[in-house]
């Protein structure tokens, strides 16, 4: 009796083993992965023009189109997946002064790594409230293009928080966890297909 | 961290798809239209049209020789010192305002050091550019384009500015990429007050919006 039950026992254990091998049953498997993806450059140019480096007010660095006119550029919500798994962005505020938006990004579960604010952009009205940002390759949003000129500059009946005298995307990085690209100068073009802002890790 | 359930079969099918989306090259192209992708690439880079006025090309403007006297001392360090990348001497000869700072988030004022209340004094550097920065002492290295190609004197003129009056608007060329743009930086009798990053502009467009005769130096447009 003995016997014949070690030998149930070895079978159910076989057919288990090789069911799991071939990925019928379910594994559950708890494990701790860091996410890390890249904020890049918003403007949708090969390469960008840094004006001003990085400056307060937070993390901002002011950027133009290297090869040509900056006014009308498209601007996205631009992310490069590095390891680990997805994060997902939201549409987090208007910029009240100016014009722009903010884009928040965080965990799937919930904690927020970072803000990203693109100023003078003309806003598109249909940007979704959250998107994901995969956990592969780039992700990219529409979020706007340059605006020239910027409406709520003083020159152009605006308010004094609204300083502005010449088309460009202003980028504004407020980082919860990960760093700021310190490398980047003013007075350079990068290739944005390689030049991260911001590195966000959990 | 954060930590996640997964399955093995769930994980079989992302590889699956991951398989299938890797087979699929065609990137998406950014053209204005409101749409989410997810690309295995950067997104193609749009061709906004060059604007003839925003930059120059080497060739355009003759620059003066390093070592060129204006017959201004004031002017000669400045130039020596911005020419030479010489940081700790534009740090030294950076004449700091001291104006009230802002805890706000994206104003237009000088933005206050942790834990300094709103309307509290700081000192700063005003930067001109495609608006203005309030550099502070510390923040000179990300100011000044120091790691651009090539730097180059190009004109002295008077600042058109007249509470700047006194001092000298210095135009340089700096060159990235093979293209000249115009940076300016306003010399005061024993340093300098103000610097303009002139948001992409060309040295003449630059000269033109922040200086005026008489000059020490003409701009010199190469015949």
């Amino acid at each position: 009796m003995r016997r014949i039950s070690r030998r149930i026992t070895a079978v159910v254990a076989a057919v288990v083993s090789l069911a799991l091998l071939a990925g019928f049953l379910p594994v559950t498997r708890a494990y701790a992965s860091t996410a890390q993806h890249d904020i890049m450059i918003g403007l949708a140019v090969a390469n960008a023009y840094v004006s001003q480096g990085w400056h307060s007010p937070g993390q901002s660095i002011d950027l133009q189109n290297a090869g040509g006119s900056t006014a009308g550029v498209s601007v996205y919500s631009q992310t490069k997946w590095i390891s680990g798994d997805a994060m997902v962005a939201y549409k987090a505020s208007y910029i009240s002064d100016c014009t722009g938006i903010k884009a928040e990004y965080k965990t799937g579960g919930g904690a927020t790594l970072g803000r990203t604010a693109y100023v003078h952009i003309n806003v598109s009205g249909s940007i979704p409230s959250s998107w994901n940002m995969a956990a592969s390759g780039w992700t990219v949003e529409y979020l706007g293009s340059v605006i020239n000129p910027e409406p709520n500059a003083p020159g152009q009946g605006g308010n004094d928080n609204c300083a502005w005298t010449g088309p460009h995307e202003h980028q504004s990085e407020e980082v919860a966890t990960g760093s700021v690209n310190s490398g980047l100068s003013a007075g350079n073009s990068y290739a944005t297909g390689s030049t991260w802002l911001v590195h966000l890790s959990d | 961290m954060v930590p996640r359930i997964r399955s093995a079969p769930a994980a079989g099918l992302v590889l699956l798809l991951g398989l299938i989306a890797c087979t699929n090259n065609s990137l998406p192209v950014p053209s204005g239209t409101p749409t989410t992708v997810t690309a295995t690439a950067q997104p193609e880079a749009a061709t906004g049209a060059p604007s003839a006025s925003a930059t120059v090309t080497v060739d355009t403007f003759v620059p003066y020789p390093a070592g060129t006297q204006t017959g201004d001392a004031a002017v000669d360090d400045v130039v020596r010192a911005f020419l030479g990348r010489d940081l700790a001497a534009m740090r030294s000869l950076a004449r700091l305002r001291d104006v009230p700072c802002t805890t706000a988030v994206d104003s237009a004022a000088p933005t206050c050091p942790t834990g300094s209340p709103a309307g509290s004094t700081v000192s700063v550097l005003l930067g001109q550019g495609c608006h203005p920065v309030f550099w502070q002492l510390g923040e000179l290295a990300n100011a000044l384009p120091f790691q651009v190609e090539r730097i180059t004197l190009l004109a002295v003129a008077a600042p058109k500015d007249a509470s700047l009056a006194g001092g000298h608007f210095v135009l340089f060329g700096i060159q990235s990429g093979g293209v000249v743009r115009g940076w300016g930086i306003t010399a005061s009798r024993d340093g300098f007050v103000e610097i303009d990053a002139g948001c992409g502009v060309a040295p003449d467009v630059l000269l033109q919006k922040d200086g005026r005769a008489p000059f020490l130096l003409e701009l010199r447009r190469l015949q």
